[in-house]
């Protein structure tokens, strides 16, 4: 501390404060000078890494960017269009199916079945009356005696007659059933078939439609990716911007650090060079501002040094986390994901299904196409035993004849018998018109029939099955191969992402150096405040006696905008004088990474340009470099 | 071919931010820690030269000064990349045969548009 009593005048109880400036600044300076100095190899290793990292992150931005574009617009985006409009074909193939019609047709075959059992069932009451006329005709015969002994063959033939009609009416009965059981067989199927038919169009299509409406969906989805991806890449360039803006902090703050030092060795210097005797007010009030400046200066570089590297630690924290979010969402969008079926698993299963239900239809469709060729030979046995009984009614009708002219030979004893001839005519009428109605309905059955087995083989699907399955088939396995291209993109993407974000991790969790020149640069500060405080007794005398010209040269000196508006705010601006010489861009806080750096001259003796003067001029006024840049 | 840029700076992180930027893209470089130490250098083919002021040996004006003073060069852009962001030290910069003027730090894409502008 001064001594301050009364034998001494302030300017003489300077002497020792100034002494001890002298004394301590040469053990302040080998600290100043290393304190920053000392770091830079753990800058330039910071400096090749971030260049690795940029690379990297490059790299990580192209490929996302290019597999997010293949997705988007490319072969992917051609190969669902060309799933799509097989989807389309076979839904299309398989409505064109008429079952609808079959069934149509199937019911009005089993309703013409029932009416020939009932047209069979009306030649009951025929037989019957032939019976009956064969027994009057022999009790007749027997009651005019020997006259009527013909009468019993006649007789004989009217029951041959209604035998032959009970055997064919019998046959046709069974064959009938036989037929209805065919039809009634196919019909249930023909239901079941249509059932199934519509099962398939609502549920299945629906599905496969639904599982390409889900590949469109994400593939609309790979668009919004590319955009995210681009404005990502964009961030990570900035970020990395940032991040190479940081690292040259390094020679920033080393700057104003060496400019304390340069400022306190010509401190030190004038102390030890000032005469013995002469007056210490102005020198010391020089050195107290002096040390009062330098101390604010050590702050800022302090702050300014721990800033960059917080910064350049976030900043690539910040490339980290983006590369992990676009990895993210390239992953959500993929198809080849490994957490579970993927979309096109889905719709590989899904297509399977309609193929099966689509064979199985075909296989339906060849069951009734063999049903109705069944009926064809059945139809034809039942003609058969039809065209049996067909001559029934001329047959009748001789008999008749027969009858009537036996009649006439035996006189007025066989008038009864005429009576019955004429009954037998009268039959013989009724069993054409009988096997009229049934040649009639055969004849329809037949019809239907034919039309319903060539309905049968024109819906059969087989072949078109084969030919969809195949080109399904190719689309899949396209996709497939795709899928597996994307798989691998995505595999090869994530590996770049990881090693990224390892790589950033590794570096910014091993940064503790700014720790340790914070820790420096506040002890540094401390020391340069306590130099201070030994002239705090002396303050009247040294304001009084302060050296503004000489404080001027030094704010003069700097050569950075934050040194000038640390020495304005501390030390003012030195009232007796301008300061028009200082400019200064900002009047408030300190920019780090401000855009205001960049300036080109336009400058006549300097050929830049072979453009005319007037283009080039224009091209000037639209660069954007920042406002730290200039060109003269 | 690539076009070649010569560095000049007394840190080596800085000459290390601007040759890596500059090579990322394609550039050769050429790297110098003072204005004596650039000119020793200056024997081939420059493109461009990026300064900074403030060195030892040599400082940034000076050095500007010699290469104008070299026919081969006299008409090679010469940016200075410096702290200094002073109107008067600009307008020396300017005289001496600057052709523009960055003030520390830069960004890459500040440096790369510069270099793309004077170099087309």
């Amino acid at each position: 501390m001064p001594n301050t009593t009364e034998t001494h005048t302030p300017d003489d109880a300077l002497g020792p404060v100034l002494d001890e400036c002298a004394r301590n600044i040469p053990q302040l300076l080998p600290r100043l000078s290393g304190v920053i100095k000392d770091r830079e190899d753990d800058f330039l290793r910071i400096g090749t890494t971030v260049f690795g990292i940029n690379s990297q992150a490059k790299a990580f931005s192209d490929a996302a960017t290019a597999m997010a574009s293949s997705v988007g617009e490319g072969a992917l985006h051609a190969a669902i269009a060309e799933l799509e409009n097989q989807t389309a074909e076979a839904k299309s193939v398989f409505s064109s199916v008429s079952s609808a019609e079959q069934l149509q047709g199937m019911s009005e075959v089993l309703q013409l079945i029932r009416t020939l059992e009932q047209a069979m069932a009306r030649f009951t009451p025929l037989v019957r009356t032939l019976k009956v006329l064969e027994i009057t005709t022999r009790i007749e015969s027997a009651r005019i005696g020997s006259s009527g002994s013909g009468f019993t063959t006649l007789a004989d033939d009217v029951r041959a007659l209604g035998n032959v009609i009970d055997e064919h009416t019998a046959k046709i009965a069974e064959h009938s059933s036989l037929l209805r059981n065919q039809v009634s067989t196919a019909l249930e199927r023909n239901r079941k078939q249509v059932a199934a038919q519509e099962r398939i169009v609502e549920d299945m299509f629906a599905n496969l439609f639904a599982g390409i409406a889900e590949l469109e969906d994400m593939r609309a989805d790979s668009g919004a990716l590319v955009t995210d991806l681009a404005k990502g890449s964009r961030q990570v360039a900035e970020s990395m911007g940032h991040v190479i803006a940081s690292v040259q902090f390094h020679d920033i703050t080393r700057q104003q650090v060496e400019h304390v030092e340069e400022i306190l060795v010509q401190a030190e210097h004038e102390i030890r060079a000032l005469p013995e005797g002469a007056n210490r007010a102005g020198l010391g009030a020089w050195v107290r501002d002096v040390l009062r400046l330098q101390a604010p200066l050590l702050r800022q570089a302090e702050e300014m040094f721990r800033q960059a590297v917080e910064e350049f630690i976030r900043n690539l924290d910040a490339i980290a986390d983006n590369t992990q979010g676009l990895g993210d969402r390239i992953a959500a969008v993929a198809y080849a994901d490994k957490g579970g079926p993927s979309v096109l698993d889905n719709i590989r299963r899904n297509i399977g299904q309609v193929m099966d239900a689509m064979r199985t239809t075909g296989t339906h469709v060849a069951e009734t196409s063999k049903t109705m060729s069944g009926m064809a030979e059945t139809i034809s046995t039942v003609s058969s035993f039809v065209h049996g009984i067909e001559d029934i009614g001329a047959e009748i009708e001789l008999i008749a004849l027969n009858a009537r002219v036996k009649a006439a030979h035996t006189g007025d004893l066989g008038r009864t018998l005429g009576v019955i001839a004429m009954e037998i005519q009268n039959l013989s009428m009724e069993a054409r018109t009988r096997t009229g109605e049934v040649a009639q309905i055969l004849n329809r059955i037949s019809e239907l029939a034919g039309r319903l087995s060539e309905l049968a083989r024109s819906s059969d699907v087989s072949e078109l099955v084969v030919g969809i399955q195949g080109r399904f088939e190719t689309v899949l396995t396209h996709l497939a191969e795709l899928d597996a291209e994307l798989g691998n993109d995505i595999e090869r993407l994530s590996g770049l992402g990881t090693e990224l974000i390892t790589r950033i991790h590794t570096l910014t969790s091993s940064i503790h150096f700014h720790e340790l020149v914070s820790t420096q640069l506040h002890e540094l500060e401390k020391a340069v405040r306590e130099l201070e405080a030994g002239f705090t007794p002396f303050s009247e005398e040294l304001d009084a006696a302060r050296q503004p010209e000489k404080l001027k040269e030094q704010l003069s000196r700097y050569t950075m905008d934050s040194e000038r508006l640390v020495h304005l705010a501390v030390l003012g601006h030195h009232e007796d004088n301008d300061d028009s010489d200082v400019e200064l861009f900002g009047d408030g806080d300190v920019e780090l990474f401000g855009d205001d750096n960049v300036e080109l001259f336009g400058d006549d003796n300097v050929e830049l340009f072979d453009e005319p003067e007037g283009e080039a001029k224009k091209d000037e006024s639209e660069d954007d470099f920042g406002d730290n840049v200039e060109l003269f | 071919m690539s076009r070649t840029i010569m560095t000049v700076d007394d840190s080596a992180s800085v000459r290390q931010m601007v040759s890596l930027t500059l090579k990322d893209a394609g550039y050769s470089v050429i790297e110098a820690c003072d204005g004596k130490d650039a000119l020793a250098k200056l024997s081939g083919p420059v493109d461009m030269i990026v300064t900074d002021l403030n060195m030892p040996n040599m400082d940034g004006i000076e050095f500007i000064r010699n290469v104008r003073a070299n026919a081969t060069y006299k008409f090679v852009p010469i940016v200075m990349l410096t702290t200094e962001s002073q109107a008067s030290k600009k307008e020396e910069g300017k005289a001496a045969g600057a052709t523009g003027w960055i003030v520390k730090p830069f960004k890459p894409d500040q440096l790369l548009a510069v270099a793309k502008k004077l170099l087309r």
